[in-house]
C-alpha cells in the first residue's frame, strides 16, 4: 500500500464511521434541542434498530446475499419497519420514563436516561444472548475500483461502503430539510426556543415532542440496521460504545445543533480513523474525548453552536 | 512488529486493520475472547481482504471454539486462523480419562468439545479428587472452616492426578507443572491439530 493509497483508505474509513454516528448524533440533538435532555438511552435505540432489523430478517428467511429486486424490497421493507419499531420504541421510552419528569429538575431526567440505557442493554443481553451476533450478509460486496472501475489498487472502496454512504447521506439532507420546510419543522425549532411560548402560540409541545423521538429513534434504528448490513456483526453492547462517540459528536458540532451534530459526526470519524493508523488504537479514546474538552473550553458552545443553548 | 490495543465493546476495528495492512505484516495476534471482538477481528480481516493477501491470524485458547467459524465463515477463516491450546489432538488424547472424555462428550453434545470444556472438565476433576482424598481430614474436621481448609490443603497436593491431557501436578504456587502446549490451524471445518509445543515455546 503506497502513501496516497493509504490516505484515500483512511479518507474512506473516516467517512463511512463518521457517517453512522453522525445519524445517531442527530438523535441526542434533536432531543437536547427540544427537552433539553441528554437521551442517553439513544446508543442503545441504535442498537435494537440491529437487532430488530436481524430479527426481521430472520422472520423473512434471509440468511445469505440477496440480489436483483428481490434485495432492495427486502431491504426498504426492512428499513422501513425497523425505523417503525425504534421510531415507536423511542416514543414510548419519552411517553414512560421521561414525561412524567417533564418539570422535574434536569438531573432526574438524566439519570433516568442512564437507568433507561442499562436497562435496554440487559434486555438486548437476554434477548440475544451476551456473545458476538452475526449479522446475514445481505448486502453484495462488490470491490468498486478493481472490479467495476478495472483499476489496479490496494484501496478498497465497495458497493458496501456506497450503500452506507447513500442511505445515511439522503437521510441527514431529509431531516435538514423536514427541519427547514415543513410545519413541524417550523414547531420543532420553535418548541427549541422556548418551550412556553411556543405553547401559547397553539403549538402542541407534547406532539412536537413526541416527534422528535420518533424521528431521532428511526434515524437511529437505520444507523443500527445499515451498521449490521456493513459490518455484519454486533453485540448487546454496541450502543454504549457507538452512543458514546455520537453523543461526543453532538457535543462537539454545537449540542442542539443539526448541522453541527453532523458534521462533528463525521469529524470524530475521521479523527478515529487517523488516530489509529497514525498514533495508537489505545490512544483513540484520549485522543478523542481531548479534542472535546478542547473545543469546549475555546468554543463552549461546539463547533457550530450558538451562545444560547436552546437552538435546533 | 508493532503493538495496538483494542476496546472489548467495539465492533467495528477496520480503522486499526487498515494500519495493520498498510504495514504489510504476516500475522495478528491477539488474545481475544470469543465474545470480546474476536470472531469481529477476524471477520474484518477477511472483509479488508487480508486473508487473500496471505495475513494470518492468531490467538489463544478462548478462541479454541466452534463459536467463531460459525460468526466467521468456515471458507473465510480456512488455513488463516491459528489457536494454541493445552491439549495434543482431540483424538490423539494420551489418557484414557481424556479419551473417555472425548467419547462421551461427542456421544453425548454431537460434537467436539470446545477449550473451555476441557478445562472445566479438568478443574471438575481436580476438586472431586481433592475431595476424595481428604474425606478422612473432613470427617474428623470440627467446623465447615476446618472441612474447606481440608480440601484446599489436598487440592494443592494433587499430584499427577490424569486428566484429559496428560497427569496434573501443581507446583508451590498453584501453577501446573506440566502443561503441555499445542498449536492448531483451522482447516476445512475444523481446528487441526500441528505440533506440541513445550513450555521454553520451543516446537517438539
Amino acid at each position: 500500500m503506497t502513501q496516497t493509497e493509504l490516505l484515500i483508505q483512511l479518507l474512506i474509513n473516516g467517512v463511512t464511521i463518521g457517517s453512522y454516528l453522525a445519524l445517531i448524533a442527530l438523535g441526542y440533538t434533536m432531543v437536547y434541542g427540544i427537552i433539553e435532555l441528554i437521551n442517553f438511552a439513544h446508543g442503545d435505540i441504535y442498537m435494537l434498530g440491529f437487532m430488530i432489523s436481524l430479527t426481521l430478517l430472520g422472520v423473512l428467511g434471509v440468511r445469505g446475499t440477496l440480489g436483483g429486486w428481490e434485495l432492495w424490497a427486502v431491504l426498504i421493507g426492512v428499513m422501513l419497519a425497523t425505523m417503525l419499531c425504534t421510531g415507536l420504541l423511542n416514543m414510548t421510552i419519552d411517553r414512560l420514563a421521561y414525561k412524567p419528569l417533564r418539570r422535574a429538575p434536569r438531573l432526574a431526567p438524566l439519570i433516568t436516561a442512564v437507568g433507561m440505557s442499562f436497562m435496554l442493554e440487559n434486555l438486548a443481553m437476554i434477548w440475544k444472548g451476551s456473545s458476538q451476533i452475526f449479522y446475514p450478509n445481505v448486502f453484495p460486496m462488490i470491490d468498486i475500483p478493481n472490479q467495476v472501475l478495472g483499476m489496479k489498487t490496494n484501496v478498497l472502496f465497495t458497493t458496501k461502503d456506497v450503500l452506507l454512504i447513500g442511505v445515511t447521506v439522503p437521510l441527514m439532507v431529509g431531516l435538514s430539510l423536514f427541519i427547514r420546510n415543513t410545519k413541524m419543522g417550523k414547531a420543532m425549532r420553535a418548541t427549541a426556543q422556548d418551550r412556553e411560548a411556543a405553547a401559547l402560540m397553539g403549538i402542541d409541545a407534547e406532539n412536537v415532542i413526541r416527534t422528535t423521538f420518533f424521528v431521532g429513534g428511526a434515524l437511529a434504528g437505520t444507523a443500527g440496521m445499515i451498521v449490521g448490513l456493513y459490518l455484519n456483526t454486533g453485540r448487546y453492547l454496541m450502543g454504549f460504545d457507538a452512543g458514546l462517540l455520537a453523543f461526543t459528536s453532538a457535543v462537539l458540532g454545537g449540542i442542539g445543533n443539526v448541522t453541527g451534530a453532523m458534521l462533528g459526526g463525521f469529524f470524530i470519524g475521521f479523527l478515529q480513523a487517523f488516530s489509529d493508523q497514525y498514533l495508537s488504537s489505545e490512544w483513540t479514546r484520549i485522543i478523542v474525548f481531548t479534542t472535546l474538552i478542547l473545543v469546549l473550553v475555546f468554543r463552549p458552545s461546539g463547533l457550530l453552536g450558538q451562545r444560547t443553548p436552546d437552538k435546533l | 512488529m508493532a503493538h495496538d490495543g483494542v476496546e472489548s465493546v467495539n465492533i467495528d476495528f477496520r480503522a486499526l486493520l487498515t494500519k495493520v495492512k498498510a504495514s504489510g505484516a504476516d500475522l495478528v495476534y491477539g488474545g481475544f475472547l470469543v465474545d470480546s471482538g474476536g470472531p469481529q477481528i477476524a471477520q474484518q480481516m477477511d472483509a479488508l481482504g487480508m486473508f487473500k493477501a496471505g495475513v494470518k491470524f492468531m490467538s489463544e485458547d478462548a478462541m479454541y471454539s466452534d463459536a467463531v467459524p460459525k460468526a466467521v465463515s468456515p471458507e473465510a477463516l480456512n488455513g488463516n486462523l491459528y489457536v494454541t491450546f493445552s491439549s495434543p489432538a482431540l483424538d490423539q488424547l494420551p489418557t484414557k480419562t481424556g479419551q473417555n472424555f472425548y467419547k462421551n462428550y461427542k456421544a453425548k453434545y454431537n460434537g467436539d468439545p470446545i477449550g473451555w470444556s476441557i478445562y472445566s472438565y479438568n478443574a471438575m476433576l481436580v476438586i472431586l479428587d481433592s475431595i476424595k482424598r481428604a474425606a478422612p481430614q473432613i470427617d474428623a474436621a470440627k467446623d465447615v472452616a476446618a472441612k474447606r481448609q481440608a480440601v484446599l490443603d489436598a487440592m494443592t497436593a494433587t499430584k499427577d492426578l490424569e486428566g484429559v491431557a496428560g497427569p496434573i501436578t501443581f507446583d508451590k504456587n498453584g501453577d501446573v507443572v506440566t502443561a503441555l502446549f499445542s498449536g492448531f490451524l483451522f482447516k476445512d471445518g475444523k481446528y487441526v491439530w500441528q505440533r506440541n509445543i513445550s513450555g521454553d515455546m520451543k516446537c517438539q
